[in-house]
């Protein structure tokens, strides 16, 4: 375990000289060489790490500063820079300063407690266990504290969602990208049952060429093997298409639901938000009236309803062109269905430039 | 002036005659004299001088630490001498400024107590030195407010003033420059040594801010001040962090 970062007094003195042109690059890179192995650094790379899975407003920002920090060191006054940057980042990297306790997360968390969760009062971020237990603040600090919070939570939620509705209605590439796919299907679905459907009239038509085809196959007619593998080949690339069209909802489907469900499932969720943040707020009021010692009730107000903004499943979406079911599909539907045309093809030139009849 | 003669027996071996004489010696005995001040015998001779045994009640009702009390009890006994306080004695406002740097950047207590219990002020007021040096005690007059809430600054800053001198002075030695004064102190004693009080006695701090670099001082400070101030938080988040793995074994157990 490494040492932690501590500026004593000998620091400050090597910081003062340095302001007054006295050359102290001799102790900087060992000054520096002690905060990269210091406890509070290992900590905060793994911390990091597990903000990075949060898409919360100062989760973000943390990962953000921690990627913005300067590692080029010139200077003794540089290195106490980078030393404050470390222990505030440090101290803003613990989970409870910036999870939401109204968000539904689909990875595991450390925090078990509402009461583990900091809460801004003043200008201190304190868990909220502390602000109940502090006999020193009046009841109305609390409500006002909790009010202001439980409102954090609720609007970071809800821009999040409108955040991750515009990121997915503006976003031109993935338009592009669920245009062709989903009109290329439509097609390809049209064209496999089209094809399908001339297959099931040679099945039931009154025309003899395909009554014979069906009730009195002649193995050594052209005619017979035309029709019968139009048939197989037009009902494969039916097939084909159906299982394209299926592969190619399983990837775009939260865009399909955005398109028709969108707005009026954000109202309902970020309703549903707003009423969960009340509710919390009364549960934590109750908590500070009664000086309760909260324990296991970090899932008790979070949203419910299956996320459809979370970027994993846009992420879906980008991966539908290098999907291998995608393109097996659609070479085995474009391969059944030139073979049902050439089929058709063989039908008709024999037909009509070979036997020169009519159906 | 009375030409009364008094018996005045500081002890069996120290007696006076006047009140003009006794007052020269008060600074080199102060124990000594406080208690005389409160006996009887002192009192009966001080009631024969009806104007200072007016002044002594009115001292007396002010209700003084005793240093305070000596030191005007003996202006009191006699207003004409020079500054003299607790076996200090000055002839010049310099010489008292010399002597503040002279143990630099250790303060000395007594030498403090003309600034915070403003006894220089009250003796420049007594002499007339107030209309007579009136920057001094212009200047003075600042820094007894400067006192109130910074008592180390204040000092160094007398000393400077009525020393008239922009140099350093850092244990008996003289410095003209900061950088050549930070070159010194990078030897492993003196850096020990100068940065385990410099923050503290603020000797060095308000030499530069005399000297014009309040600038770079500032910057100093604001950066120490958010550094300590950040090493806090983490301090107090390593601390819940650890408190929280601590609960969480006992649950286990």
């Amino acid at each position: 375990m490494g040492d932690y970062i501590i500026m004593n007094n000998i620091d400050k003195t090597l910081l003062l000289a340095e302001e007054f042109g006295v050359d102290v690059s001799l102790f900087t890179s060992s000054y520096l060489e002690n905060i990269i192995k210091s406890q509070e650094y290992a900590d905060l790379v793994v911390n990091v790490k597990h903000a990075s899975e949060f898409e919360l407003r100062r989760a973000v920002k943390l990962v953000n500063d921690f990627k913005e920090i300067n590692y080029d060191i010139k200077s003794f006054d540089e290195a106490v820079i980078l030393a404050s940057r470390v222990n505030y980042l440090y101290s803003v990297s613990d989970e409870a300063y910036y999870i939401n306790p109204l968000e539904n997360y689909s990875f595991p968390i450390f925090t078990k407690s509402i009461g583990e969760v900091k809460f801004r009062i003043d200008t201190r971020d304190l868990p909220f266990q502390e602000i109940i237990d502090d006999d020193n603040l009046t009841t109305e600090q609390k409500a006002r504290c909790i009010k202001k919070n439980c409102d954090r939570f609720s609007s970071e939620l809800i821009a999040k969602h409108n955040f991750d509705y515009k990121r997915v209605k503006n976003n031109k590439a993935l338009k592009h990208i669920v245009t062709v796919n989903v009109i290329g299907s439509i097609i390809a679905f049209l064209l496999g049952l089209g094809t399908f459907a001339l297959a099931i009239y040679t099945m039931v038509s009154s025309r003899t060429i395909f009554i014979e085809t069906w009730t009195a196959p002649n193995i050594t007619s052209v005619y017979f093997w035309s029709i019968i593998l139009f048939a197989i080949f037009s009902y494969l690339s039916f097939l084909f298409a159906l299982l394209l069209l299926a592969r190619i909802n399983y990837f775009f489907a939260p865009v399909f639901y955005f398109g028709r469900h969108l707005k009026s499932n954000i109202i309902k969720i970020n309703n549903d938000i707003v009423k969960r943040a009340q509710a919390m707020a009364i549960y934590l009021f109750n908590a500070c009236v009664n000086h309760k010692h909260l324990e296991n009730d970090i899932s008790k107000f979070t949203i419910k309803r299956k996320n459809y903004f979370e970027s994993k499943l846009y992420a879906r979406c980008y991966k539908a062109s290098s999907d291998q079911g995608i393109r097996a599909f659609k070479i085995l539907f474009i391969l059944c269905f030139l073979l049902a045309a050439l089929a058709v093809g063989v039908f008709f030139i024999m037909l009509l430039l070979v036997d020169k009849r009519s159906l | 002036m009375s030409k009364e003669e008094f018996n005045l027996y500081l002890t069996k071996e120290k007696s006076y005659s006047s009140f003009i004489e006794m007052g020269k010696d008060v600074y080199l005995y102060p124990g000594k004299f406080y208690k005389y001040f409160q006996s009887k015998q002192f009192l009966t001779e001080l009631n024969k001088d009806k104007k200072r045994y007016l002044q002594y009640l009115n001292l007396k009702a002010e209700n003084n630490i005793p240093d305070v009390f000596i030191f005007k009890m003996s202006y009191i006994l006699n207003p004409y001498m020079s500054l003299r306080y607790h076996k200090f004695k000055f002839d010049t406002y310099k010489e008292l400024g010399e002597m503040m740097l002279f143990y630099s950047p250790i303060v000395d207590v007594y030498l403090k107590d003309f600034i915070i219990y403003n006894l220089l002020s009250s003796y420049m007021e007594r002499l007339g030195d107030d209309h007579k040096f009136p920057h001094i005690y212009k200047k003075l007059k600042e820094i007894e407010e400067i006192a109130k809430t910074d008592d180390q600054k204040a000092y160094w800053l007398l000393a400077y003033f009525l020393a008239d001198t922009k140099k350093l002075h850092y244990r008996n030695k003289i410095y003209d420059s900061p950088d050549k004064f930070f070159s010194s102190q990078l030897g492993i004693s003196s850096l020990i040594d100068f940065s385990s009080s410099f923050l503290a006695d603020k000797a060095v701090l308000t030499w530069l801010e005399i000297n014009g670099y309040e600038e770079r001082l500032k910057r100093f400070e604001s950066l120490t001040k958010v550094n300590d101030a950040n090493e806090k938080k983490a301090k107090q988040t390593r601390a819940r962090i650890i408190e929280k793995k601590k609960a969480e074994e006992k649950n286990n157990n």
